[in-house]
């Protein structure tokens, strides 16, 4: 990276932490500290989608749209009915009951061991995803500016563990606006220059990537493994969604940091209205970059740094005919997709039917190419990371984008682990002071007192998240364990939830047990999955644990309050 | 703004009408091009 990128990247990051500790100097009482300055209805809004989207989004998305098209997009099909279901019935009783935390609504409406659990819960899972969502950008952006991990790592979390810390909610909130435009604005700008870098035009760019199945958006096909179709995004997704954003701390928070219940609900549904565009919009660069390669060579390994030391290596003259075989493949695919445009303009079917196969399986060829240069890596280090799908869009940001983007672009990563991070370690330090320290540890303490106590917690978390982050490497897929992190508690907790709002019959101590039984069954079902148990095989996709695990809390309440309801009738009868 | 006028069911209904709308266009572009 040039001088410009360096100072853009910095200027940026700290630029941003600086003027929220800034802004948010001074003493505040500990509904302030939690709750913010009470914001409108956008800085909710961006408040709550800078929280979901972590670098994870803006790294591994353009890959992964680059090497398995614009599918995952359906994963977010149920974000706006979530968001309706929350506005209804989940933000006006938070508003109702006046509470910090999601968790409080519990021990009102069942019991203070049900309120300890489901926060507990929380804190678990949140608290391993605040490492991951560290590690995430660290691990390749160390890799692609050259930097040391563990300083990349403490680089991140202690700017985010400092405003965090030093102003509270109203901190996360005022330094996601502007974290927002930068992202918002580094992707509008990379998605404008991929277009221009294109040598085809834009109507041609659509028929390649659709010729090779990048543009495979919308599924209607209904399969239970499938992780990313119409159904499972309108069903399985929503439960998903609902425990997320309904009762996850670090979302929770930021909308019960509203002036009014309708300014939070307003925010939730700009949400609904703005994720699913704001998604396409990434995975789409992502197919533009595709496209741009099918035009310009690809790296045969989007991870720079280990083709070089493949290079240095005793490998190196199998490596480079290896490279060979991957250019003589991207030069006949190159002189096909001319052909195939042309063939696409005349009409001619059949021939554009026939290029396409050809294509095709030149691109497994190609995939056959990069697989070998993988073994070859293990072969060379059984220890290497193979996977390069998240390398791809910097690698392209960096080889073909212009000084002082291509450092806009690096703080906007920076700036949604950032931001993400924030609303973390923000939430975790109100979960455990509000729902563990004050209700069962320190009940009676000065306002200053549980202040400092949730400014320290919250560093806790945040060097907590450094230190997760440093084992974080034993995770192969980085959405993909974020999610199943969540996918394992987020159904119990959801499930908890739902009884409550929803079936006023069953008592505290029915769904306590009730929330232990599904959440065995949840690990059970996940450990056993693929490989089946005492008879019995299943293989589904880890994004229904969350209806199982939802369904099974109130299932389990309904037969046990039954059964207790019946036992209290019989003894009070004897007696 | 308060909350009694607000009328909550036509956003609602705005946004999964927005939804049916962003999802019939994404078919379009998934059948267009395949």
């Amino acid at each position: 990276m040039s001088t410009l990128d360096w100072v853009v990247l910095f200027l940026t990051l700290v630029s941003i932490a600086v003027y929220g500790m800034y802004k948010t100097r001074g003493k505040k009482s500990l509904e302030n500290y939690l709750q913010g300055n009470k914001d409108n209805w956008w800085t909710i809004g961006l408040s709550i989608m800078a929280t979901q989207a972590s670098a994870i989004t803006f790294l591994s998305t353009p890959g992964q749209a680059y090497e398995d098209g614009m599918r995952f997009i359906q994963f977010y099909f149920g974000l706006p009915i979530a968001m309706i279901i929350i506005s209804i019935a989940f933000v006006p009783i938070y508003y109702k009951l006046k509470v910090y935390t999601a968790y409080e609504y519990l021990e009102n409406r069942f019991d203070l061991k049900t309120r300890t659990l489901t926060a507990l819960l929380f804190i678990v899972q949140r608290g391993l995803a605040a490492g991951i969502t560290i590690y995430a950008p660290a691990i390749i952006l160390s890799t692609l500016l050259g930097w040391n991990l563990t300083l990349t790592n403490i680089f991140i979390g202690v700017l985010v563990i400092a405003y965090t810390v030093s102003g509270g909610t109203e901190a996360v909130s005022i330094t996601q606006k502007q974290q927002m435009a930068v992202m918002m604005g580094g992707m509008i700008l990379a998605g404008i220059m991929v277009i221009q870098l294109l040598p085809i035009s834009m109507k041609e760019a659509l028929q390649v990537a659709g010729k090779m199945e990048k543009l495979n958006v919308v599924n209607f096909e209904f399969d239970l493994a499938d992780r990313y179709s119409f159904w499972s995004g309108m069903t399985a997704a929503v439960f998903l969604f609902l425990s997320y954003f309904g009762t996850d701390q670090s979302q929770v928070q930021r909308y019960l940091s509203g002036q009014t219940l309708t300014q939070s609900r307003m925010g939730l549904l700009m949400n609904g209205f703005l994720k699913i565009p704001m998604q396409f919009l990434i995975l789409f660069i992502g197919v533009l970059v595709f496209v741009f390669y099918q035009f310009n060579t690809p790296p045969v390994h989007f991870n720079q740094v280990q083709t070089e030391s493949l290079r240095q290596s005793e490998y190196a003259s199998e490596f480079g005919h290896l490279e060979q075989s991957y250019q003589a493949n991207f030069d006949s695919s190159k002189q096909l997709y001319t052909q195939l445009l042309s063939s696409i303009n005349q009409e001619k079917s059949e021939t554009t039917k026939e290029l396409t196969k050809t294509l095709n399986d030149l691109k497994a060829e190609q995939q056959e190419i990069r697989e070998e240069v993988k073994s070859l890596l293990i072969t060379h280090d059984p220890e290497a990371e193979t996977r390069d799908t998240d390398y791809v869009f910097m690698r392209f940001v960096m080889d073909y984008l212009p000084t002082g983007v291509v450092g806009l672009l690096f703080a906007a990563i920076f700036a949604a682990a950032m931001s993400s991070s924030s609303s973390e370690l923000n939430a975790l330090g109100s979960t455990t002071t509000v729902d563990l320290y004050k209700r069962s540890i320190r009940k009676e303490a000065s306002d200053t007192h549980y202040v400092n106590s949730s400014k320290l917690f919250t560093a806790f978390w945040g060097f907590g998240a450094i230190l997760f982050a440093t084992y974080a490497s034993l995770f192969e897929n980085l959405i993909q364990a974020v999610n199943l992190l969540g996918s394992l508690f987020y159904g119990t907790i959801l499930g908890i939830f739902v009884v409550g709002f929803f079936i006023k019959w069953i008592k505290g101590q029915a769904v306590f047990l009730a929330a232990l039984l599904s959440q065995a069954l949840i690990l059970v079902v996940h450990f056993f999955n693929g490989r089946g148990l005492f008879g019995l095989h299943w293989d589904i996709g880890f994004l229904w644990y969350n209806a199982i695990g939802c369904l099974s809390v109130v299932l389990f309440g309904l037969i046990l309050q039954t059964g207790m309801g019946t036992f209290v009738k019989e003894k009070s009868l004897k007696d | 703004m308060e909350e009694k006028q607000i009328q909550w069911p036509r956003i609602y209904l705005g946004l999964m009408v927005s939804l049916a709308i962003l999802v019939s266009l994404m078919y379009v572009l998934t059948l267009a091009f395949s």
